[in-house]
């Protein structure tokens, strides 16, 4: 079910899936520069769903040449696998979901927290029954918090909060804006056009008006403060990698250098590495900060920082936009909702 | 990360010779039923011997270096070919097939000149058999 809404002047839609109306309703909210896709169907935005552990293609036949290979043929990232989206898993035991795209995805947080005042409205009135639960990955953990402390009146149908690798005490990302981009020109320099693929999207991010919104001890976390809001059973997930692809390069072998008794005499062979030093991103960046260090965040947030409260933790090894489609973390807040085992125990 | 993941390229030695001799062209053979392209001079070795003290230096110095980690060993030249841009200009050999794999030894030398107008590789290969 599509529901068109208007919102300071413009005519928005609300996506409203089919499902089991005994079992709450789960509106879906996404982070920082998305939109609905990253909930729906992430593989095509923001994509990321690198297959980082695929094994390596075989050696490839380039054929025979007159001249030797040597040295570098192409550089490439990993290929991406299939991935589930959270409207699809949830779909798949029957829960309806509610899913838009968030205004000002990379503004400030003011006008999208009023639009989830006028969406969460709408579910109200067109679906009076339904309980609520808000699913909200990234910036959208915020933005759920932000709308539950200015709006307690609308809340009263919401039972839970969950989220997904949400900066609750900020991101120190943005404070070292500068040393991040130099870092990442140093892998271009290596790598070439693929270094910015992997990750010119997390300087775009880092640079927005929505990221210098929640760094460190600024004004908005400080007015957001650290009260749970009441009434409300809240859950957040963190994570600790930040391996997003490797760095993958066809190299000639050695034999293709090597003349041979034929006509033409090299015989071109290409081999697949991961670049050395550079590979995988983005494990190959300084540690500037817990956000990109392997073990502590997840590429955009602090596995310390996604703790919210009291509210129970959870830690995967999974970086950012993993949080969109992994299917651990999809098992455990299925558990949350009450369809599978006692994950919380 | 996976020692695999980022393996420099390797080769192994006898795989390589299998190759080589997989890959093998009889030019002599083939060019005696159809004729030898124009811009080729095709000899045998009783021709035009192979002889050691023409081959380029660096091509010498491998060779005595050959000598030295294989004491033992008897080399006698059989099959020489030099490509210039890939085409073959110069190829010394007979009917005779390549030495079997064991018995086999390839040197070759690449020499590139590239400018604004002019791009030239020249590669020589020649072939021996070693007792």
């Amino acid at each position: 079910m599509d529901i068109d809404y208007e919102f300071d002047g413009e005519v928005r839609r609300l996506h409203v899936s089919d499902g089991d109306s005994a079992k709450p309703l789960v509106v879906l909210l996404h982070g920082t520069a998305g939109d609905i896709r990253d909930m729906t169907d992430p593989a095509a935005s923001p994509g990321h769903n690198y297959d980082s552990r695929a094994a390596l293609r075989p050696d490839r036949d380039v054929g025979w040449r007159g001249y030797p290979g040597v040295g570098v043929w192409s550089f490439e990232l990993d290929g991406m696998k299939d991935v589930r989206s959270w409207r699809d898993a949830l779909a798949a035991y029957g829960f309806r979901t509610a899913a838009y795209s968030q205004v000002d995805s990379t503004g400030f947080l003011a006008r999208p927290v009023r639009e989830l005042a006028t969406v969460v409205g709408i579910l109200r009135k067109n679906l009076p029954e339904a309980r609520l639960v808000l699913l909200a990955q990234s910036r959208g953990g915020l933005l759920a918090r932000q709308f539950l402390k200015d709006e307690p009146d609308l809340a009263t149908r919401i039972d839970k909060l969950i989220t997904l690798h949400t900066p609750h005490g900020g991101s120190e990302l943005a404070n070292v804006a500068v040393a991040l981009r130099a870092a990442i020109q140093d892998l271009q320099q290596v790598a070439g056009g693929v270094a910015t693929t992997a990750l010119g999207w997390l300087l775009d991010i880092v640079d927005s008006d929505a990221y210098k919104e929640l760094a460190v001890g600024s004004a908005f976390l400080r007015d957001l403060g650290e009260d749970p809001p009441s009434g409300i059973d809240c859950f957040t997930f963190g994570g600790t990698s930040v391996r997003l692809t490797r760095v993958l390069s066809w190299v000639y072998t050695l034999s293709s250098a090597l003349p041979q008794f034929h006509w033409p005499p090299f015989h071109h062979e290409i081999t697949l590495i991961e670049v050395p030093l550079v590979s995988p991103v983005a494990d190959s960046l300084p540690n500037l900060v817990d956000e990109i260090a392997n073990g502590r965040g997840d590429l955009l947030t602090a596995d310390a920082r996604t703790r919210f409260a009291l509210a129970p933790h959870r830690t995967n090894s999974i970086n950012h936009a993993e949080s969109l489609w992994d299917l651990d973390l999809q098992a455990q807040v299925l558990a949350i909702l009450g369809e599978s085992g006692a994950f919380w125990e | 990360m996976p020692e695999i993941s980022q393996r420099a390229p390797s080769l192994e030695p006898l795989a390589f010779v299998e190759r080589f001799r997989r890959s093998y062209t009889n030019f002599y053979r083939l060019w005696k039923k159809t004729g030898a392209p124009p811009g080729v001079r095709l000899q045998t070795p009783d021709q035009e011997p192979i002889d050691e003290e023409r081959f380029p230096a660096p091509v010498r110095e491998a060779l005595a270096a050959f000598r030295r980690s294989h004491p033992d060993a008897t080399i006698t030249f059989v099959k020489y070919m030099k490509t210039v841009n890939g085409q073959p200009t110069v190829v010394i050999e007979d009917e005779r097939d390549l030495p079997d794999a064991e018995h086999l030894l390839s040197l070759s030398q690449t020499v590139a000149t590239s400018s604004a107008d002019c791009l030239e590789v020249i590669a020589e290969v020649f072939v021996a058999r070693r007792r």
